[in-house]
This record gives structure tokens, C-alpha cells and sequence, in this order.
């Protein structure tokens, strides 16, 4: 049973999933059995016009969108998006994910997952994703988390994130993160993923000014960046050859692992 | 960085600074009178810090942050204390957020949404905002936010900011797009709103510019320059003696100079009638 310990939770939880609404007019029984609700609190969430919610609630989704990308296929956006809270999470992987008895696309969703709860940071999420998906949660100290604001996230605004390090804040769309876990897990030059890649981030005057050590999975992740113009200075300065990501990304693409 | 009576000054029509056109900003500097940060971009990321640094070099810095979630039942301190360091640090005048909350015990949403408008809730956020004013030892002011659906509550809006600000002393950032943008989705009048709020607490303004989409529902985009009715609204709020500055916002579609933005604040500064 999902807790939820007031008006606003109830409200919020609304926005995630409209159809609360519709039940609270209908059965508001099963509501409360389900989030052991107040009567008060599930009366006034019957109050609320379902039109209004439904268009809300699309908004919201397409922030969350717009804020954690556009990484994968619709059904699986939705569970990404839902990522931010883990009781919807679970929510969706049950409702929207019958497939996830399959162990590919369940570790390709695993991987996902991973980043995106590298990218929140979000030590909630971290934990819940683990224990979800029984993968090890990794942190990547050598980014910092992406930056989300209302002002990038809102509809007909930028869908990138960031990387930042140093005076230089370089863009990157999350689409690339999708193609990670099938570039890692195919044919691939022998020296690839190398063990270990370093990444200079530096001024606009070209003075490094922070040097990072890197697992391969994010040095892949980088490599990905090369095929965006704006981020072929950043690619430039790992020690990874163009040349691989051009391949990994062909290779991506041929999967229909590209959007 | 202020008056003799320990109130921050007058500072002016300012921009949003935004890295897509930091350059810009730079060279147009004598024609911006201060800047406000999205604060949140600077958080937990020392080496951004080098980019502040740099501004206030040749501007007045504002933070404005996202995390505060005033509307939730507490403060998030750790978040706080970050703001604090970041604030003192550029020796920010005053600091704001938005009137709402992402946030709750069970939930963290992707976006900013309406608090429950009641006497209670009127409380936990006046506290939450006087908490956080103390702590940053600095002025503090509430943005009002869009909002697409809202709780059934016992109060209007306006009657929730009224009582809100009676409960604490902290400010309002009057986001004039914001007030046209949803008085014109849920049908109300906007200069009744302000018949009904506290304008002396009006410590800063915000001015994006808004659309309409297929389904006739207005956005704040800010993708456009200020239409001309939230010019005329900022007319009707004027220039009340709290009022510290006023603020550009431009977040998408940014044009290859400033100019549209520049004619922007002269706009804006003719209708409070701060132009020369």
C-alpha cells in the first residue's frame, strides 16, 4: 500500500496517475483501502475536474520528459519518467512493462535505470532502482548531476541537460544514453572499451582545468557525445578514437536503438 | 549593496542569465542593470562557481532557485545551507523561489505544482519561507507559479498569497506572465488578483513572454517577447515602494543578439515608469 500522509500527497499522486480521480468519484473505498487515505482528503480529490488533471498531468509528463529524456521507446519513457519516484515506478514497471521477464530488455531497462538515477542523484531513487532492478547501482562521481531547472524543463524549452565541469558547461541530449548498454554488449574493437580513459575538461581558452579519470561505460557515454557538433571539442579531448563511436553509433542505429 | 535602512536598493530592469547567451551579456552589460541565476545550476558544482565569480564582477546577482519546495511540510536544511554559501558568496541582495511544492513524503515530481490553498497550508509556508529568510540572514520573496489543475482548496489563490504573507515577512516576486497566463486558463480577472494581494510586498517582478497552444490553453514559454497585455497588466501593478527590480526571462528561442531582450527591459521600464 502506498503512504500517502496528507492532502498534497494524495494531490501529487493524482498528477502521476489521473485516473485516482475517476476512482475517488466512483469507489472511494477502494482508494482508501489502497492509500489509507482520509475521507476529506479523498472526497476533495473527487472534487477536482478531470479535464483539468488530465491536461496537467500531460504537461507534467512531457516536462519529465523534456527533464530525463527522450531515451526510450514510449512505453518504457513513461517508466524512465516515473523513475523521479519510486512507488510509481513500480507502478509502471508492473502495468506498462509486461515484456520485463525477458532478460535483454529487462538489463537494457536496468542500465537505463542506472543512469537515471546517476543522473538525479537521487540516493531514493538509487536504492529503490537497485533493489528493483538487482543491479548495482553505480555513482559516477566524475559528472556532476545533470542540471534541471524549471526553466529548461517547461513545454517548448530546451530538452538537453548538462555536463559541467569547470567554466565550460557542455550540452548533451539524453537520447545517447540509450544506445550505452548495446554498444557495450557487441562486437566491438578488442581495445574497446579501453580500461581506463581520462576526459579534460577545459576553460575556452583551452587551459585544462580538471582532469578526470573514467570507467569505460561513461567513456562510451562520451563517445556518444562526439556525434553531436557542439560536444566534438569535449570528444576531442578523450583519449578515444572518433572513429569507434562513428561504428558504435551505426551499430546503435541498425539496432533501432536510436529514436 | 543596500539602502541606509538595511533594505536592499533599487536595483532595476535585469535579464536571466542563461549561458546560451552569456557572451551577449557581457558585451551589453551597461544596459543591464543586474542579473538574476537559476541557482540550482550551481549547486553541488564548485567549478560553475569560477562563472559566478566572473559575473559579479560587473553585475548584481540575484539566485533564483527551484529546491526549496516551500509548500512541503519542511525544509530541506542541506539544500539550504547550499544556497546560503552560494548567496553569501556573490552577497546576493535578496533570494526567491516559487510559490508550490515538487516534493512530498512520498513523492518527488518533475516540476513545480500548487500547494493546497488553505489557512494551514498559508501557515506551514509562511513558516517554511521565514525559516529560510532567517537562515540566508537576507530577504526572501515567493514567486507565484502557472498551474494547469489545482486542489480543491478553501481559499482563492490570491486570498492564499494574502494570508501567507500576513504569517511572515518575508516578499512576493510577482511573476505578471504567470498571474496573465492563469487568469486567462481558469477565467478570473487578473487585476481583481491584485485588487487582493498585498502589493506592497512586491519586492521583484518577472516578465516572460507566453503563447497559446491548439487547445487554447496559454504557457509561459518564454520563447517570445513580452505581449503587450502583460505590459499593460504590469502597468496596472506600477512601481510599489517595495518594488527592488524587475526581471526579463528568455528560455528558449534566443535571438542572435539582444536586442529583442534589450527592448524588452526598456518596455518594461516605461510601463513602471523607470525609463529616463
Amino acid at each position: 500500500m502506498a503512504r500517502i500522509t496528507g492532502a498534497q500527497d494524495l494531490f501529487a499522486h493524482a498528477l502521476l496517475e489521473p485516473s485516482l480521480v475517476t476512482t475517488a468519484q466512483v469507489n472511494p473505498d477502494l482508494l482508501k483501502a489502497r492509500f489509507a487515505a482520509s475521507d476529506a482528503d479523498i472526497k476533495r480529490l473527487a472534487r477536482i475536474d478531470e479535464a483539468g488533471l488530465a491536461r496537467a498531468a500531460h504537461i507534467l509528463h512531457g516536462k519529465r520528459r523534456r527533464q530525463l529524456g527522450w531515451i526510450l521507446p514510449a512505453t518504457r519513457t513513461l517508466l524512465f519518467d516515473d523513475a523521479v519516484g519510486h512507488v510509481v515506478v513500480t507502478d509502471y514497471l508492473d502495468s506498462v512493462l509486461p515484456w520485463r521477464e525477458s532478460d535483454e530488455p529487462r538489463q537494457q531497462l536496468a542500465e537505463a535505470l542506472r543512469f537515471s538515477a546517476f543522473l538525479q542523484e537521487d540516493v531514493r531513487v538509487s536504492a529503490a532502482l537497485a533493489q528493483l532492478t538487482a543491479f548495482e547501482v553505480v555513482r559516477y562521481d566524475v559528472m556532476t548531476r545533470p542540471i534541471i531547472t524549471r526553466e529548461n524543463a517547461n513545454p517548448g524549452r530546451t530538452s538537453s541537460g548538462r555536463l559541467t565541469g569547470g567554466t565550460e558547461i557542455v550540452s548533451f541530449d539524453y537520447d545517447v544514453l540509450a544506445m550505452r548498454s548495446s554498444a557495450l554488449s557487441h562486437e566491438l574493437p578488442e581495445k574497446w572499451p579501453p580500461a581506463e580513459t581520462h576526459i579534460v575538461l577545459h576553460r575556452n581558452d583551452r587551459e585544462p582545468i580538471r582532469i578526470f579519470r573514467v570507467e569505460p561505460s561513461v567513456a562510451c557515454l562520451l563517445v556518444s557525445y562526439a556525434s553531436i557538433p557542439r560536444l566534438a571539442d569535449l570528444a576531442a579531448q578523450c583519449e578515444i578514437e572518433l572513429v569507434d563511436a562513428e561504428r558504435i553509433i551505426s551499430q546503435s542505429i541498425a539496432m533501432g536503438m536510436l529514436l | 549593496m543596500g539602502t541606509p535602512d538595511g533594505e536592499p536598493k533599487r536595483l532595476g530592469v535585469g535579464l536571466a542569465y542563461r549561458s546560451a547567451f552569456s557572451e551577449q551579456i557581457r558585451q551589453n552589460k551597461s544596459a543591464i542593470d543586474w542579473l538574476e541565476i537559476p541557482l540550482d545550476q550551481y549547486v553541488d558544482n564548485p567549478y560553475a562557481l569560477d562563472e559566478l565569480e566572473e559575473l559579479r564582477q560587473d553585475f548584481v546577482i540575484v539566485p533564483h532557485c527551484v529546491g526549496m519546495s516551500v509548500g512541503s511540510d519542511s525544509v530541506d536544511v542541506e539544500y539550504l545551507s547550499k544556497v546560503r554559501m552560494i548567496s553569501d558568496m556573490i552577497e546576493a541582495p535578496w533570494v526567491t523561489d516559487h510559490l508550490g511544492f515538487n516534493h512530498t513524503q512520498t513523492f518527488t515530481l518533475a516540476d513545480i505544482v500548487p500547494v493546497e490553498w488553505s489557512s494551514a497550508r498559508a501557515r506551514v509556508v509562511a513558516e517554511n519561507a521565514q525559516k529560510i529568510q532567517d537562515e540566508l540572514g537576507r530577504p526572501f520573496a515567493l514567486e507565484n507559479i502557472t498551474y494547469h489543475v489545482s486542489f480543491p482548496s478553501e481559499l482563492t489563490e490570491a486570498e492564499f498569497l494574502a494570508e501567507f504573507l500576513s504569517n511572515c515577512d518575508c516578499g512576493l516576486l510577482l511573476d505578471v506572465t504567470n498571474l496573465s497566463v492563469n487568469a486567462a486558463n481558469h477565467g478570473y480577472d487578473p487585476r481583481a488578483f491584485l485588487d487582493q494581494i498585498p502589493v506592497d510586498r512586491i519586492i521583484q517582478i518577472h516578465l516572460a513572454g507566453c503563447a497559446r497552444d491548439d487547445e487554447g490553453i496559454w504557457h509561459d514559454s518564454h520563447d517570445r517577447p513580452i505581449p503587450d497585455h502583460v505590459l499593460d497588466l504590469l502597468q496596472e501593478v506600477g512601481s510599489p515602494a517595495s518594488l527592488r527590480g524587475i526581471l526579463i526571462e528568455r528560455d528558449a528561442a534566443y535571438p542572435s543578439d539582444l536586442s529583442e531582450l534589450l527592448d524588452d527591459m526598456r518596455h518594461a521600464a516605461r510601463a513602471v515608469g523607470w525609463s529616463g
